[in-house]
């Protein structure tokens, strides 16, 4: 019951937000189903989540707001730091304070860890344990970087601490400490003698139930439309030792890169070919792999344009469950944005060839203090011939900043010199109205003289003259009101 | 229930104004004589944002400043949109071809945007400056350009 009365009261206060994120989404994936409701007030953010997560109910909030140079979260949050390869993320519920100068980034939690659920449109922690973190990282003018992490909850304990130097032509890089009660150490060198060239060695020890211990070498270099790039790793765990190696080149021409690369472990090989295409809104890729003398394929492609993008990808995978063996899948991945709406939509498979699927939808709503407010319209998206104007006032001065709309809804504004042009995709006269009430230029303004129509190919001229005070009792209520928020 | 009393009444405790930065990228590029470019607008506000695109020449000076000027008579630009409605938290990519006759050309495509008001109503408008750098090849153009003006690389 609690729960229900923190549910509506917190949905409560968002009505009088600036401004309101909604979402709301379905994920057969991450196994929940849930909304979020985040209010922007001008100086902190108010966020509430609910939902059915692998079938239990579930809820968070969290309120952010700063206190002097302090940046506070009180509620859910993610604690999540990581530095030279090592870090930890966890699911807090409490207090959260955070401090970043120029040199110095801090973060503290106290409160309680859990089993967090995060996705784009539900964000929950359940609390389990008592929990308290804290992170530094410090930066020197030398390109010296000092970091620091200690966490306990639940039992485990973290203390890490890292530093690397950062100079012209050399990186190098060194952590170690307790994670989550294990010891562990890394370290890293990148050298780059050219700016085509680059070298790096890396060693990392990981005390798991056994000890871990990885190593590479690994260079790059890039002539030109070439890249060449050669690897050698090799790992013990235990009394297993395991080594590999990789080489590949890549070749760029215009939109097309064609790239092939070896992959050598324990006397397997594969090889892998790719062959990529990009232009403007469109991409492809073709990849060919090659192992034990069987070739899969896969392809895939998408467009991405201002309005929608959508990707499409075909492969084969190997499915170890139910004897399966190789299966060809098909994944997409549809995003769009209407107005000030986006929708997404993407499905996956999972290792048992079952189809999941992750949608959700993520909107604004301005609350009556947003400032300023236009309202929703789609704009040109390009065409063969031109409509073209300009704006000005009753001294001929040009106006910047007026909203112009043309049939079929594509709003464009003038420029700086009362300048505007919209691309059609027909050449026929189109409609002209002038938007008052969306202009980005300041004051109030009234029309003395439009066209009607706009043929494409000439220019149209729209006259307007400057109000200077609002009319109306109720319109200097608004207008007043209007700039108190600006 | 005393916990969500506090936290509501909290809530209303830090009421304020509300800063949100705009983004450009890239901000620079170089090409040959013609070339296909594109450059993406991010509004980081909560509210739509009108932006309008202009096209400048610009030369610089031995400081390092630009100084603008109309299109110069060798740059043919086309740009598919010369303004945007960006929705919250939303990105807009602007496209353009460039043919420039007689490299090097120079030109600023730059971004105008209204993000508010001060207190006493005075508007507040920014420009954000997308720099094409266009050269009989495309490599080291800017170095080119900054070379005759008499600065250093970077």
């Amino acid at each position: 019951m609690l729960r229900v009365c923190l549910c509506v009261l917190l949905l409560g206060v968002p009505a009088s937000a600036q401004v309101l994120q909604l979402s709301a989404g379905r994920s057969t994936l991450l196994g929940g189903t849930g909304g979020e409701v985040t209010a922007f007030f001008p100086e902190s953010t108010l966020s509430a989540s609910a939902g059915f997560a692998n079938g239990h109910f579930v809820f968070g909030a969290s309120d952010t707001f700063k206190f002097h140079d302090l940046d506070i979260t009180a509620g859910d949050r993610n604690f999540g730091y990581s530095f030279d390869g090592a870090g930890l993320g966890i699911s807090t519920r409490g207090l959260f304070v955070q401090r970043d100068t120029q040199h110095t980034e801090l973060g503290v939690f106290v409160g309680s860890t859990g089993i967090g659920y995060a996705t784009p449109f539900m964000v929950t922690a359940k609390a389990q344990h008592v929990g308290a973190g804290f992170f530094l990282q410090r930066h020197f003018d030398n390109g010296l970087l000092l970091s620091s992490l200690a966490v306990i909850e639940g039992g485990k304990q973290t203390a890490l601490q890292g530093l690397s130097y950062q100079g012209h032509l050399l990186h190098l890089a060194g952590s170690g400490g307790l994670l989550q009660n294990r010891k562990y150490f890394t370290g890293e060198a990148d050298f780059q003698p050219l700016r085509s060239l680059f070298l790096a060695v890396t060693h990392n020890d990981y005390f798991l139930a056994d000890h871990l211990t990885t190593n590479s070498l690994s260079a790059f270099a890039a002539l030109g439309r070439v890249t060449l790039q050669a690897s050698v790793l090799d790992g013990q765990y235990n009394t297993t030792k395991t080594t590999g190696a990789s080489a590949g080149s890549s070749l760029r021409i215009g939109p097309i890169t064609v790239r092939s690369n070896v992959y050598e472990s324990n006397h397997r090989i594969l090889l892998v070919h790719v062959v990529q295409e990009r232009f403007r809104h469109w991409n492809f890729s073709e990849i060919v792999n090659e192992m034990h003398g069987q070739t899969s394929y896969a392809f895939g492609g998408g467009y991405h344009g201002n309005k929608i993008s959508v990707n499409l990808d075909h492969s084969v995978l190997f499915f170890p469950v139910g004897g399966k063996g190789f299966q060809q899948t098909t994944s997409v991945q549809v995003s769009l944005r209407i107005h000030d709406t986006a929708l997404n939509f993407q499905t996956n498979v999972d290792p048992t060839m079952h189809v999941t699927y992750t949608a959700y939808a993520s909107s604004y709503v301005q609350g009556p203090l947003a400032g300023l407010v236009m309202n929703d319209h789609s704009h040109s998206t390009g065409g063969k011939f031109v409509i073209a104007g300009a704006v000005v006032d009753e001294r001929g001065q040009p106006v910047e900043g007026a909203a112009i709309q043309l049939r079929g809804g594509a709003v464009v504004y003038s420029d700086s010199q009362g300048k505007f042009f919209a691309r059609v995709k027909h050449d026929k006269p189109s409609a002209l109205l002038v938007l008052l009430r969306e202009f980005a230029a300041p004051g109030r303004w009234a029309v003395t003289a439009c066209p009607v129509k706009a043929v494409p190919g000439t220019e149209v001229l729209i006259k307007l003259r400057r109000e200077i005070a609002p009319r109306s009792q109720d319109e200097r209520k608004n207008f007043a009101g209007r700039v108190l928020w600006y | 229930m005393n916990k969500v009393l506090s936290l509501v009444f909290v809530q209303f405790l830090f009421f304020g104004l509300t800063v949100s930065a705009q983004t450009i990228s890239p901000i620079i590029v170089e090409c040959g004589k013609k070339c296909r470019g594109e450059f993406s607008i991010i509004n980081n506000g909560l509210t739509p944002l009108a932006v309008t695109v202009e096209a400048r020449s610009f030369s610089l000076d031995t400081l390092g400043h630009a100084i603008n000027r109309s299109l110069d008579p060798g740059v043919d630009l086309r740009l598919e949109e010369g303004s945007a409605r960006i929705s919250p938290r939303g990105t807009h990519t602007f496209a353009y071809q460039l043919k420039c006759s007689a490299p090097p050309c120079s030109i600023a495509l730059l971004s105008s945007m209204v993000v508010g008001h001060t207190a006493e109503g005075i508007l507040v408008r920014i420009q954000l400056a997308h720099t094409v750098y266009a050269c009989e090849k495309q490599k080291d153009c800017r170095k080119q350009v900054r070379a005759v003006a008499g600065l250093a690389v970077n």
